[in-house]
Formats: structure tokens, sequence, C-alpha cells
């Protein structure tokens, strides 16, 4: 059974393609386009996933949309007509936008990807999510909640997930509606921070580190968590359900100061009491995230007494808050698939028609994230010497990576490009760039001089699975290690030797790194350790600020053209800048 | 390639004071500059991946790293005129910078025709720029670095369109170069099409809200009031008869 699953329209736009239950390929379309969160109908990353399965379209027995179109059109209606005269203002451009093109989504899909409406199935949003964390994990049976801004109406949803040998379930318990969502608070004060929402949400989580929760009296005004875990919110702060352009209403400036103009300069640590009113919101925010994820934890404990929780949905990339969970919630052990947010939708979908529409047995949990398109090296090598770049190609790999180690001691620091691109945000040593984690100057060379990026934001280590507890308080079973989807606490005894990537609250988001799922950066963070005694990387994603993490070689090779990179290692070809 | 440049350097040169009257206006174009050069960018990187022939490759690349590196000459130069205001846009346009795949989408002596008249127009339009900000050492300065890599740009489109016509293909070229400028004015047209479009529709519905709606505003809320907590319903039915279902 060929099962390709479709997320599209509103931001990450993705497709996945599972074959007999086997995820064969997946990939977000903004890899391909390079508009990053690119929302339209995925053809380049569905074209993409057909090619590597080597089937057509003709061949595949569902396309499967991560959402129900109508369903969220009576969401768009009903709000409307609530909100009723105030949303005049994004009626007439929301009712454009589903007249043009969403309200046609079978027609849309059908015209763009080549199939017919006999292939086309439609999940709902939330149990895409489900169903992608769950078929996903390595349980057997678990809860799993699923918490976004908003899919059709659910903002929050409570499943139970269960495989056995009459096949596998996703029962859905309860859910919270619209408008009532963490998630949509989060972006409000991702905007009101001055940051894009759907975007900087994770810079606010690193900006959470420098505050004090001192505003958590005041955040609690905008939401009532209750008892049973139910999240209400106070609508007289909030617009997005009537505003074109803003989530947030004067009454928020009222409570928290007047907002943060985008753009204007953020020191960090504060170097002034508007700078500290800033991370302190942000901490604050962070920490009622947490105080709610938990209330709906043990609320999902309650209802399913499993003692596994798979999370999916956007809100389940706050990796500070799923620490939180992990530490401090009610269950044993805690699986947050790599894409959880809205690219996730398409593979959960397809998985969804694979296992309970089907009743297919489910194949493997995922292990890796190494889902996109390769480059054989000799079209690298083809590339290179069309465009007259000097290069050194070596034969084994043990070589390549004892020069790289070599480089990397010299605190110089570089990209590497190996392999399958990464399935979500996060790179994971396939389209990374690397850097010495003992050397106290790396991130703010790589902010500043590599990446163009905020001075504040963190990067993460790569450690090697068998010296993972050495450097760092993680488990040996964490599921959320290999995905870069957790922080945990740099030991304390450990911390002044990796100050490249211990944040200022002596946390870092992990990525262990195992031999047989990752072998090509295993072998090189392991040639790190032989020279230099120490099996940790810095490890942050191959893109320059605000672009989508590179895809090809091309790709790689203007990152590295642009910034200030030392080399970049593209498969076995090291290219080294000259000095000038 | 800077694409919104129209008529001769005279007409620009008469234009640029009122296009260009304030700081703000500067930095405003200057930002709408970086995201077309960052979108040409993204064409030209793509032009040399796809391209099988080694020269072209070459010629590709190296325009897509001059177009990236405009861009974000652009960029600075707007930050530094209009530090906070210009920010959001700055980004926005930048993350939203667009490719137009115009190396598949046409035949590669039409692309090449496509990238001769965009680098010519950018040319003559960044030379006039240079002339407008005579005096203002950092944008005229800024002008000319680019207005050199576009000479460059036109060079060797022009010459590729040159030895095509000595090659034989006088007629492809001529036809290719007509057919850009034709698709090119249609293009305009088309967006001036759907911003009157937008303006109809906006209006249309505006209105419609206002006249059929009230009806069912107090529908919606006597009978489908916003409750808060939690909604049980019954788990969505695994049929294929459900799931081909858009509700």
């Amino acid at each position: 059974m060929i099962v390709l699953g479709i997320s599209a329209f509103f931001h990450d736009a993705a497709a996945a393609l599972l074959v007999d239950g086997v995820v064969v390929a997946a990939a977000q379309e903004e890899r391909f386009t390079r508009l990053k969160h690119d929302a339209a109908l995925p053809v380049n990353a569905a074209r993409f996933c057909l090619e590597q399965a080597g089937v057509t379209i003709a061949q595949v027995d569902h396309v499967v949309f991560y959402e129900k179109p109508l369903r969220k059109f009576e969401r768009i209606l009903v709000t409307h007509l609530r909100e009723f005269p105030r949303s005049l203002p994004q009626f007439s451009r929301a009712l454009a936008t589903w007249l043009g093109k969403r309200l046609w989504s079978k027609g849309e899909l059908c015209a763009a990807l080549g199939c017919t409406t006999e292939q086309l199935l439609f999940c709902e949003h939330h149990l895409s999510h489900a169903a992608s964390a769950f078929f996903s994990s390595p349980f057997q049976s678990a809860a799993v909640i699923t918490v976004d801004g908003v899919g059709e109406w659910a903002t929050t949803s409570i499943y139970r997930g269960s495989s056995g040998p009459d096949g596998s379930k996703l029962e859905l318990l309860e859910e919270l509606h619209f408008p009532h969502s963490i998630g949509l608070l989060y972006s409000a004060l991702t905007a009101y921070l001055g940051f894009e929402v759907n975007d900087g949400e994770y810079k606010v989580m690193g900006l959470s580190a420098y505050g004090e929760p001192r505003f958590l009296d005041r955040l609690e005004q905008l939401c009532a968590i209750g008892d049973d875990g139910a999240l209400t919110l106070d609508e007289k702060f909030f617009c997005f359900q009537r505003h074109p352009t803003r989530s947030f209403t004067p009454a928020l400036e009222a409570l928290l100061g007047p907002a943060r103009v985008p753009g204007a300069a953020l020191h960090l640590p504060a170097r002034d009491e508007e700078d500290r009113r800033f991370a302190d919101i942000a901490a604050s925010l962070q920490k009622l995230t947490e105080r709610y994820l938990l209330a709906l934890s043990h609320r999902a404990k309650a209802l399913t007494f499993e003692r596994n929780l798979a999370l999916a949905g956007g809100v389940a990339l706050n990796c500070v808050a799923n620490r939180h969970l992990q530490t401090h919630g009610p269950f044993e052990q805690l699986f947050v698939q790599p894409a959880a947010g809205d690219a996730g939708g398409s593979l959960g979908a397809a998985q969804w028609a694979t296992h309970v529409l089907h009743g297919l047995p489910r194949v493997a949990a995922m292990r890796h994230a190494f889902l996109g398109a390769a480059y054989a090296p000799t079209e690298i090598a083809r590339f290179l010497t069309d465009c007259r770049v000097a290069y050194h190609a070596f034969d084994s790999r043990a070589d390549l990576v004892d020069e790289v180690a070599r480089l990397l001691s010299e605190q110089q620091v570089g990209g590497w490009f190996q392999g399958r691109f990464e399935w979500g945000p996060r790179a994971l040593g396939a389209r990374s760039i690397i850097a010495d984690a003992r050397d106290p100057k790396a991130q703010d060379r790589v902010n500043r001089k590599i990446k163009f990026r905020e001075s504040f934001r963190p990067f993460a280590p790569a450690v090697l699975a068998e010296e993972a507890a050495r450097w760092f308080d993680v488990s040996p079973t964490d599921q959320l290690a290999p995905f870069m989807c957790s922080v945990v606490p740099v030991r304390p005894e450990t911390r002044e030797r990796l100050p490249a990537i211990t944040h200022v609250d002596g946390t870092a988001r992990v990525q262990v790194v195992h031999a047989e799922d990752n072998p090509a950066f295993h072998a090189l963070v392991d040639a790190f350790r032989r020279r230099t005694g120490v099996g940790v990387l810095l490890n942050t994603s191959m893109n320059l600020k605000d672009e989508p993490l590179c895809a090809s070689p091309a790709e790689a090779y203007a990152v590295f053209a642009r910034s200030e990179l030392d080399f970049l290692v593209l498969e076995n070809c090291l290219i080294e800048r000259r000095p000038s | 390639m800077i694409a919104t440049a129209a008529g001769s350097q005279l007409m620009l040169r008469m234009l640029a004071p009122f296009v260009w009257r304030s700081a703000d206006k500067v930095a405003s174009k200057l930002e709408g500059f970086a995201a077309t050069e960052a979108g040409s960018a993204l064409d030209m990187l793509k032009a040399a991946e796809l391209t099988d022939d080694p020269k072209l490759r070459w010629l590709f690349f190296r325009h897509a790293m001059d177009e990236a590196r405009h861009a974000r000459m652009f960029r600075e130069a707007a930050r530094a005129l209009a530090p906070d205001a210009r920010a959001t846009a700055s980004e926005y346009n930048l993350i939203h910078a667009r490719r137009q795949n115009l190396f598949s989408r046409m035949p590669l002596i039409e692309f090449i025709a496509f990238v001769y008249l965009a680098e010519r127009r950018g040319e003559l339009q960044f030379r006039a720029l240079k002339t407008h900000f005579r005096g203002q050492a950092e944008l005229e300065a800024l002008f000319a670095r680019i207005g050199k890599d576009e000479r460059f740009h036109v060079a060797y489109s022009h010459k590729l369109l040159k030895t095509w016509r000595a090659e034989g293909q006088s007629l492809a070229v001529t036809r290719a170069l007509w057919k850009v400028r034709g698709v090119r004015a249609w293009e305009a047209w088309r967006r001036s099409g759907r911003i009157l479009g937008d303006v109809t529709s906006r209006l249309t519905l505006g209105t419609m809200y206002l006249v059929v709606l009230p009806i069912f505003v107090l529908l919606a809320r006597v009978f489908d009031p916003p409750t808060p907590g939690w909604k049980r319903r019954p788990s969505p039915p695994s049929t294929l008869a459900a799931a081909r279902r858009q509700f």
C-alpha cells in the first residue's frame, strides 16, 4: 500500500510517502522553493517523495490531506458571526482567500498532484498530528496530546493510541476549541515581543532563559487553567479572531507595557529596563506554558492511565517545556516526532490512512530523521568543477573525518553536508554548521559572522551516545535526544569546558548521535573526541538568518560563499576558504 | 535583476526626486530592491543547479552570488537609514523572497533574453540613481558597486545572445527578446488586474458582511454560543466514506 500525505495552505507545507507502512520519504516544500515556511501546495516535495520511492502518482493508493477544509471554513464563518461587527477588516481578507483557493482544495490537490478524486482522502488536523506522534513513537499504547494554534475547531486534543494484532486505534477523548489555545496565546506574545508569528516562537523560548518570571501573575490574567487542565483565554486581550494583522489588543499593552518594536535592538544579558522587561515576559510565558502542559499531561494521565506520552503540534517544538514534562510529568516516557508542527501533519495523515483506516501493522519506530533528498558525490564534484571551486576529494571517510576534526580542533567553523536532508526544523548532522564546543568565541562568531542572527540565541550540541552521560544529564532511554526535541542540564562540572553550547541557564538542546542511525556524523564527532578528548560538537542548521535549511550542494555552497565559514564539506569533498 | 524600473534613464532621473524624497522612502525602496535581488539569486542558483553546460553553470552561479550579495547590501543600507521602522518589512521580504523558476519554465534562449533585458533595465536604473545620490557617499558607492556587477550581467547575457545569433539562431533570439518584453507587459497588466480584483472583492465582501451577515449573527449568538472547557465527541469514523468527506 502506497500512501502520500500532504499538508498545505497555512504554513510549513510538506509531503510524506509511506510504502507498506514504511516512511520512504518526507520533506517540507520550503527546502525546494527556498521560501521559508512555504504554505503552497507541496508539489515539489510530493514529486521528490514519489521519485524517492520510484513510483508514479497513479500507483499511489491514497493521497491524504491533513485536515478537513470545510470544517475549518465553518469555524472561520462562525467566528466572524460571533465577532460581528468587529470582524469586518478580517472578513473580506479571509473570505477572499477561502473563495479564491482553499474552498476548492479537492480540485487544487488533484490538479497540482495529478491524482484523482477517488484517491483523495481527508484526515482531521489534530488527528493527523496525533497519528504522526503515536505511529512514529516506539510505544504500542500511549496517551497522545496534540497542542497547536488551531486546526479545524480543536486547539488541544487528548487521544489514546493503541496497536495490537487487531490493528491500530486512535481514540479521541477530549478536545478544547478555538479560541482557547495556548498556541495562539504564545503566538500573540511572540508578536508582542517583536518577532514574526509562526517563525519567532523559538526565539522567545531562547530569550526566556535570560529573564525571571516576574510577570507570571499578570500573564495568568490572560488565561485561566482549570483543575481539569482546560485553558480559557480572556478574549479582551486578543484580537486574532477578528483582526487581519494584529493578534493582541491595547489591553495587553496596558497590562504588560508597550510592545517591542520589531527589529529594535535587544541586548542580552539585559542592558536596560526594557531589555529586562522583554526577557522577563518571555520567561513568564515559558513558565506559563510549562505549567499548562503539565496540567494537560495530568489530565491525559487521568483519562488514559497510560505509562507513555506522545506529544505533537507546534507547541511540542518547545523543547524547554518538553524537558519540564519529562522531569515533572506523570508519564514514564515522552516521544515527540521531529517535525511536530504542521509539516508533520502530512506524515500523520499518511500514517492514519495506513494503520487506522487500512489496518496495516506498524513496522518500526522512527529512529532518525534523514528522509529528504541526497546528492551523489559525483554530481557534487561536477558542480564544484563547473563553478571553478577548488576542492579536495577524499577517498575514505576516515581520512575525511580526521581532517575535519583537525580543522575543528583549530577553532575553525565549517559546514557539514552528508546524505539525505533532515525532516523537521532541526539540523541533525546532514545539513549542519559545526564548531568546537570548547571554543568560548564560537557562539558569538557563528551568530554574528556566519548566521547573522540575534546574539542571544544559543547553539545546540551534538554528543556521541557513548559520551552523553559524561557531559549532560540525559537518560540513555531518552526518546527526544536523537531529534533535539528537549533541553537537558549540562553537568555542572563540565559547563566550563563547553562554553559554546551551554545556554545562560546551564542547559543545552542536546542531540545524542548514534552510530547505527547517523554513521557519518558519528564518525566525525568520534574523530573529534579522539583528537581532543571531548565527544561534543556545536551543531546548528546550515542556513543564514531567515532562510530555510539547505537542501542541495549549490545552496550549501551559497551559504559558504555568503558567510565567514572556514570550510565546507560536501559529501567527500572538502572546500577551504582561501585567505583573501 | 531589478524589475521595477521603467522607461529611459532620463525619465528615471526626472522621477528620482519624487520617488526617493525622504529617508523613509529611500529605505522602503531599498528594501524592495533587496527582496527582488534575493528572489533573483534564488532563480540564478536554481539555473546553476539545473544546467548541464559548465560555462553557463559558472556564469549563473557567479550571478547568483552577486544577487545575494546585493540583497544584503541593499538591506543593510535600508537598515542604516531607518533602523526600526523598516525592520519588520525587511525580514518579511527576505523570508518571503520568491523564486519564479524561470529556468525550468523558459527555453534557454528565452531565459537569457530575460536576464539580459532585466539586467539592462537594472543597470540603467542604478546608473541614474548613482547620479541622483551624488554627494551622499554611501548611497552613491552602493549604486556604483552594484551597477558594476549589473554591467557584467548585461555583458555576459548579451554576449551569449550574440553568439547564438552568430550561430544562426538570430530569429530565435529576436523572437525570445520580443516574447520576454510581451510577457513582462502582460504580467504588469495582470498585476494591475489583481489589484483591481482585490479591491472589488473586498468591497463586495464588505458589503455582504454588513447586509447579509446580521441575520445570521443573532442565530449564531443564541444557538451556538462559544463555551470554554473540554468537549467530548465521538472519535472520527475510520471508514473510507468518512475520509472522503471534507467535513
